[in-house]
């Protein structure tokens, strides 16, 4: 035993173990959100569950809906609850939680059902599921389809389809007309709102100016006038065809197909079908925008306003941390102060990020940001522009959380350059600058670019400062759009971690809000994989080109 | 005692290092004290330095053989604690006076180190490096003289082909070459040899030492040794130094043939060092 510890066995044991225990939490960690979050884009079954007939607690005899989740309780538990369980005897019960969406038919879209009430449980074909912009899925068979007004019985599902790409492409141009050419319009007439109140906050605004401004407005809201006719037409146009649909109560509705998005047949779908559906419907999460309060739809919006506000950040963040990291290293001499200064900055890594979103919010949003408003857009006051939260003061805030560490990687990167390479250059009639411009610092690059790898990580997690300088629940322009100057950096955006937050938290529809939690949280771990990824792939290529210096 | 070859005992060319007239001084140094912090490390050196010859600086480590070679470009203002007294002349101007340009003094007076240093870029930048400093751009005159340097240095035929690809992938006795034509690019009056061949292998030094034969044609060579033969071979002049003084300094076949002073030929014997 003695000769076993003496040996250093357990060491390496115990080291092992350390090592063994982070990479299953990891992994763990990785796998459970990738599961939880990708299984909602797999298309279920949906079942058809014939009840028992019971004079207590079931009122309907039929329950269509897809399984959510089932469990195992304790009968006592039941009984306590006040369920009725005449002549079961069993210690456990299990129930499912049933999704059976039709929301505004019935009073409750997920519900738990007993195994011991169900009389017969059925995977029916032709079961169709319909993805609509209001009140969720809607689970039932299909009747009859209306085209211009025809109502068609046979080839309905082809039928549909049809229809329905039909409605889609009218939906399209619907979108489009309303956020391009009116929302342009929109802008333009709010631009010249602004420059009328410009002009009077001068005591500028002559008669002919008036009168030109107004004129423009006119020839606006002419042009305006013009596309809303437009729109309605197209509304009616798309609003045109139903279909007709038997839900779980026997009974037939009617749904609008200007509110469908899509329908599909899960219990129909082969496996390739359904391989081909889950692409589908990840694609539609990425690429979509989110519909009912974040709990439907897809996450676009949050996905670029992180990428983008993380870019934004590390433009900032990096010329200000070479730059102070060079001044640090190469021109402020070695002592007491430097020193302090040092320990300041790493120091400053380990505030609390939520300290920052208040330093932000006080220091950025109202005096930088109320003191711009006041020196360059006077005319849009109270309302403000940039004295409000945004993108631009979120990237800053991140910026200064970050620069501790883009400071630190850099200054370690500019002490490992050999001195004979200075000297080299020195040598040759070069000036300190210009040895700093040309050899130091793309030497420093591969560590300049750590730098920025770990400061890209740290912000794009960060959601507590974020909370306070600019993210929101719902942004209805993303940051970069078609209207002069494109990029317009004093808009609120979203942001994929506050959107977990929004829709685990916030959601007045927890069921069906869990799986997207779990789908965010894997797209925000992707996204920032992802950066880190472009991040590390530039720094091997400089390492690359500086390969001798590791020599 | 060390054999000379014969060819470096080319008596006709041997000066009279006191008496050197000021169109045959290169440098000339003149009660040079050297100090880092409190500690002196060059005691009153005095010499000059003949203008398209080599002169070789020999003695053991810690001399300040280096200190004193650094001192000719100014490289010793790197160091913060280091502090001269004393002039070094180069065109009968003092280096060291206030209104001196560095930059421009250091294109004047190149130097070669220890360590081959190159640069993280291509042959052809490493070689045009002074020159881009200067501001040259145009492409004809770059390419003529890169070719020019690198046959200066003897490395030309190695790598006209691969002017383009990194200097890290030569060798280090071509590296050394290549700092060398780097040295040579922006055409300045005295190269500076720090130990140039104590890092390479044996065939490589041969090679640069050949080249310091053929350097002195346009250049004033002076090169630090601890390598006594490659002092005897290559150099026209020796200076041996010991404890931070200058003990002598005279034409290279006397040194090592007739050293006048005790110390000087204790060490070229081997009795220490």
């Amino acid at each position: 035993m003695q000769q076993w510890f003496k040996s250093g066995s357990p060491w390496i044991w115990m080291t092992a173990g350390a090592v063994s225990i982070s990479l299953i939490s990891v992994i763990g960690l990785l796998s459970l959100i990738a599961w939880r979050g990708l299984s909602f884009f797999w298309p279920s079954p949906v079942h058809e569950f014939q009840m028992k007939v019971n004079q207590h607690a079931i009122t309907q005899q039929t329950i269509i809906g897809e399984i959510y989740d089932r469990e195992t309780i304790p009968t006592s538990q039941l009984r306590s609850a006040g369920v009725h369980l005449d002549g079961y005897r069993e210690e456990t019960a299990t129930r499912y939680l049933v999704k059976t969406g039709n929301r505004e038919f019935v009073e409750l879209d997920f519900r738990w059902i007993l195994a011991h009430d169900i009389e017969q449980m059925q995977t029916p074909e032709g079961m169709a599921v319909f993805e609509r912009t209001q009140n969720g899925n809607f689970y039932g068979y299909l009747v009859a389809v209306s085209r211009d007004g025809n109502l068609i019985k046979n080839d309905l599902q082809n039928m549909l389809s049809d229809v329905l790409e039909r409605t889609s492409s009218i939906n399209e141009q619907l979108y489009d007309l309303q956020h391009d050419e009116i929302g342009r319009i929109n802008y333009q007439i709010e631009k010249l709102r602004l420059k009328q109140r410009a002009l009077e906050i001068n005591n500028d605004l002559t008669e002919d100016k008036r009168q030109k401004i107004e004129a423009d407005v006119q020839a606006l809201k002419q042009e305006y006038a013009v596309l809303e006719k437009q729109l309605f037409a197209l509304r009616d146009e798309s609003a045109r065809d139903y279909v007709v649909v038997k839900d779980m109560r026997g009974k037939e509705v009617q749904l609008n197909l200007s509110q469908v998005l899509d329908v599909y047949y899960p219990n129909d779908m082969s496996f390739f079908g359904k391989i081909g559906h889950f692409f589908a419907q990840l694609g539609k999460f990425i690429t979509d925008e989110p519909r009912e309060a974040n709990t439907e739809g897809g996450v676009f919006p949050a996905i670029f306003g992180t990428v983008f506000m993380v870019m934004l950040m590390a433009v900032i963040v990096t010329p200000f941390g070479v730059v102070a990291a060079i001044y640090l290293h190469e021109y402020a001499g070695n002592h007491s102060v430097t020193k302090i200064i040092r320990i300041a900055v790493i120091n400053l890594a380990g505030v609390p990020s939520v300290v920052y979103g208040v330093f932000g919010l006080g220091f950025f949003v109202y005096m930088l940001g109320g003191s711009l408003d006041k020196l360059f857009y006077p005319e849009a006051l109270p309302t403000p522009t940039f004295g409000t939260p945004g993108v631009i003061w979120s990237a800053l805030t991140l910026a200064i959380l970050t620069l501790p560490v883009v400071i630190v990687s850099t200054e370690e990167g500019l002490s490992r350059i050999p001195s004979s390479v200075r000297q080299g250059s020195l040598a040759l009639g070069a000036t300190k600058a210009e040895t700093l411009w040309r050899i130091v610092i793309p030497m420093a690059s591969p560590a300049i670019m750590t730098g920025l790898i770990l400061a890209v990580a740290r912000a794009a997690g960060e959601v507590a400062p974020l909370m306070l300088v600019g993210v929101v629940k719902l942004a209805p322009t993303l940051p970069v759009d078609g209207n002069f100057p494109f990029v317009h950096v004093d808009r609120k955006f979203m942001h994929l971690g506050f959107h977990i937050y929004d829709v685990g938290f916030q959601s007045p529809n927890i069921e069906a809000a869990r799986p997207l939690v779990y789908a965010t949280a894997f797209l925000l771990v992707s996204v920032i994989v992802a950066l880190n990824m472009t991040a590390i792939g530039i720094r091997n290529h400089l390492r690359e080109r500086f390969r001798a210096l590791e020599q | 005692m060390i054999s000379v070859a014969p060819e470096v005992m080319n008596l006709e060319k041997q000066l009279d290092l006191g008496q050197l007239s000021e169109e045959q001084t290169a440098l000339e140094i003149q009660g040079l004290n050297l100090f880092y912090g409190d500690k002196q490390a060059l005691f009153d050196i005095n010499m000059k330095i003949p203008k398209r010859q080599v002169t070789a600086f020999i003695g053991p480590s810690g001399c300040g053989k280096s200190t004193l070679l650094r001192c000719m470009n100014r490289m010793n203002d790197l160091v913060d604690t280091c502090r001269t007294e004393g002039k070094i002349n180069l065109h009968g101007k003092n280096i060291y006076d206030k209104d001196i340009d560095v930059a421009a003094l250091r294109q004047n007076v190149g130097m070669v180190f220890q360590r081959p240093n190159p640069f993280p870029k291509s042959i052809y930048e490493n070689v045009i490096y002074g020159l881009r400093l200067q501001g040259v751009k145009d492409k004809r005159r770059l390419d003529e003289v890169v070719e020019g340097s690198l046959k200066g240095a003897a490395l030309w035929d190695e790598v006209k082909d691969r002017l383009h690809e990194s200097a890290f992938g030569l060798s280090g006795g071509q590296q050394q070459r290549l700092v060398i034509a780097r040295a040579i690019a922006i055409e300045p009056e005295v190269l500076l040899l720090d130990e140039p061949t104590s890092a390479l292998d044996p065939i490589s030094t041969l090679t640069i030492e050949e080249l310091i034969n053929d350097l002195k044609e346009k250049y004033t060579v002076v090169i630090v040794t601890h390598n006594m033969q490659q002092a005897a071979r290559v150099s026209d002049q020796t200076a041996f130094m010991y404890m931070g003084e200058l003990i002598e300094y005279a034409n290279t076949n006397t040194i090592f043939t007739t050293p006048a002073e005790r110390k000087t030929e204790d060490y070229i014997t081997g009795r220490y060092g």
